[in-house]
């Protein structure tokens, strides 16, 4: 037992020094190439200025002030568009008239590049958080409508045939059957959308704001500062991959039993 | 048998799927407390009746059954997001709390899983799943049982424990059921009725000569004859000598005279299809 739980520690070590390994590699690479300048190191800065313009930034105290309203923004518009992608995906999934109605209105919108809708949204809602959250949830939306539908309208039949028979009431169908038999699918639309939504922040933000990571690689741009511009690139890069990793840490610990699934 | 003869009937019942008949024209009654087994090659109709009978697909024609049916299926027959307990509380969420917690420890008790009752279905052998769908059916108290090849997926020894769960947890309830199989041995242990499907209807109903409660021990008297039954299922004519090395195996000699016939009827079902 003992032994096996060594042998286990030890694969972890070598399986998180795989995945170290080649990131270090890639920045000493890039340190090299450009501190030598084997390419322009005003283009391409090494990543120990990256750093430098990073804790400078974040000494100035504009650094939370841009995380803050670009992750409000992001989770607001996240929120809005995947409870409504679910909803309707639930719904026009399971329901036959829904589907039959909505789905033609819907599937007009899906093909849409949601960053082209922005600067009609600019003209509707103006430059500021409304107008970007509604781009954002417009973008989300989508992808979680599609894969809860998809989750909905593929639940086996026996488990709908044994609940309608076990009970009567619907809504405890609903939320104790049709919806934990369709979450497998809903999530994999959630995590589709997270990305989604960090482009759209950007996007919307480059398209005019006074604070946020789009925002500060949009100025950074303007001012040739190309270490921040980089240091706000890899700001936004982390902040997707740690929305992401929360997001399957926090459904673990919500659905245990998804794993069995 | 009780003389309430109609407690469920299907008169001229008809099934198809997409304009292809399944069943034609299937009269069928059926007395309260009654177990009858409906067997029949794959694909032969045995399930769509049953489906039909539970108002699961439409059916052409009258059927007549209590309003409060169990279901038992072979597969997907829980959630597997539920606990063992989630599972088997499931149907008794209108119950007061503590009301709920004792049904369900008593169900737990009855199907000897209390030990697991905070497993998922996954961390569950075949027949221990088979036992919480047993527990979830019964924990409504059902009129009706119809169970759609529940044991199919199960090997042989799991499968005969399942028998005794199910005769156990019956014993008590009395509850009339009606139980699709395609094992012969599995039906005649369990019914009081069988009948057989062929040529999209019922072509026979055959009263079984065994007693009731029925006893778990009758299947080992002659061992033999038991194990060349469940050991030769590899076609329909092996299939059909399994089943008369069984019948050997049984007092025939005491049963009525339809004794003889059911013994021709149910090798014929099976040898000329």
């Amino acid at each position: 037992m003992l032994l096996n739980r060594k042998h286990y520690s030890k694969d972890k070590i070598v399986q998180l020094v795989i995945k170290i390994v080649p990131i270090l590699l890639f920045i000493l690479l890039w340190q090299v190439v450009s501190s030598n300048e084997i390419i322009n190191s005003k283009l391409f800065p090494p990543p120990t200025e990256v750093l430098d313009a990073l804790l400078f930034w974040i000494k100035s105290g504009v650094f939370w002030v841009d995380v803050n309203a670009s992750i409000w923004r992001m989770l607001a518009g996240f929120l809005i568009g995947s409870l409504l992608g679910i909803l309707a995906g639930m719904l026009t999934g399971r329901f036959r008239k829904i589907n039959f109605t909505i789905v033609p209105l819907i599937q007009i919108f899906r093909p849409l590049p949601p960053v082209a809708i922005i600067p009609l949204v600019i003209v509707w809602l103006g430059i500021y958080d409304p107008a970007k959250i509604f781009s954002i949830s417009f973008a989300v939306f989508f992808p979680v409508w599609i894969n809860a539908h998809l989750g909905a309208n593929s639940i086996p039949k026996n488990y709908l045939r044994s609940a309608g028979l076990l009970t009567t009431s619907k809504l405890h169908i609903f939320y104790a059957v049709l919806f934990p038999a369709a979450l497998p699918s809903v999530i994999a639309g959630l995590r589709t959308a997270i990305p989604i939504a960090f482009v759209m922040v950007y996007v919307s933000e480059i398209a005019g704001a006074s604070a946020g990571l789009g925002y500060r690689i949009s100025i950074s741009h303007l001012a040739y500062r190309i270490d921040i511009m980089m240091a706000a690139l890899f700001v936004l890069a982390l902040a997707g991959a740690l929305t992401d990793l929360l997001f399957t840490f926090l459904v673990r610990i919500v659905f245990p039993w998804i794993k069995f699934l | 048998m009780t003389d309430t003869n109609n407690y469920i009937k299907t008169e001229s019942v008809s099934i198809y799927y997409d304009d292809i008949c399944v069943l034609r024209d299937i009269n069928f009654e059926c007395a309260q407390g009654d177990f009858v087994s409906i067997i029949g090659m794959s694909g032969s109709g045995k399930s769509s009746f049953l489906n039909a009978l539970a108002h699961f697909i439409p059916s052409h024609g009258k059927i007549t059954i209590p309003s409060s049916i169990g279901y038992i299926f072979q597969s997907h027959s829980l959630f597997p997001w539920m606990t063992v307990k989630q599972n088997i509380a499931f149907g008794l969420h209108d119950l007061p709390v503590k009301e709920k917690e004792y049904r369900v420890n008593e169900l737990l008790h009855r199907i000897a899983l209390v030990h697991d009752k905070d497993k998922y279905p996954a961390q569950l052998s075949g027949g221990q799943i088979q036992r919480v769908a047993l527990a979830r059916t019964f924990s409504t108290n059902p009129e009706v049982i119809l169970a759609d090849e529940p044991y199919a997926a199960l090997d042989h020894h799991t499968r005969d424990k399942m028998h005794e769960w199910l005769l156990d947890i019956l014993r008590e309830s009395k509850k009339t059921v009606i139980f699709v199989t395609h094992y012969i041995e599995e039906a005649i242990f369990l019914s009081d009725r069988i009948i057989i499907i062929r040529d999209k209807t019922f072509i026979d109903d055959l009263e079984m000569p065994f007693s009731k409660p029925r006893d778990p021990i009758i299947r080992y008297q002659k061992v033999f004859g038991y194990q060349v039954c469940h050991f030769n299922q590899n076609g329909p004519g092996i299939y059909s000598r399994g089943f008369l090395n069984y019948c050997n195996a049984r007092p025939i000699q005491k049963c009525p005279g339809r004794s003889l016939h059911w013994i021709q009827a149910l090798s014929h079902a099976f040898v000329l299809n």
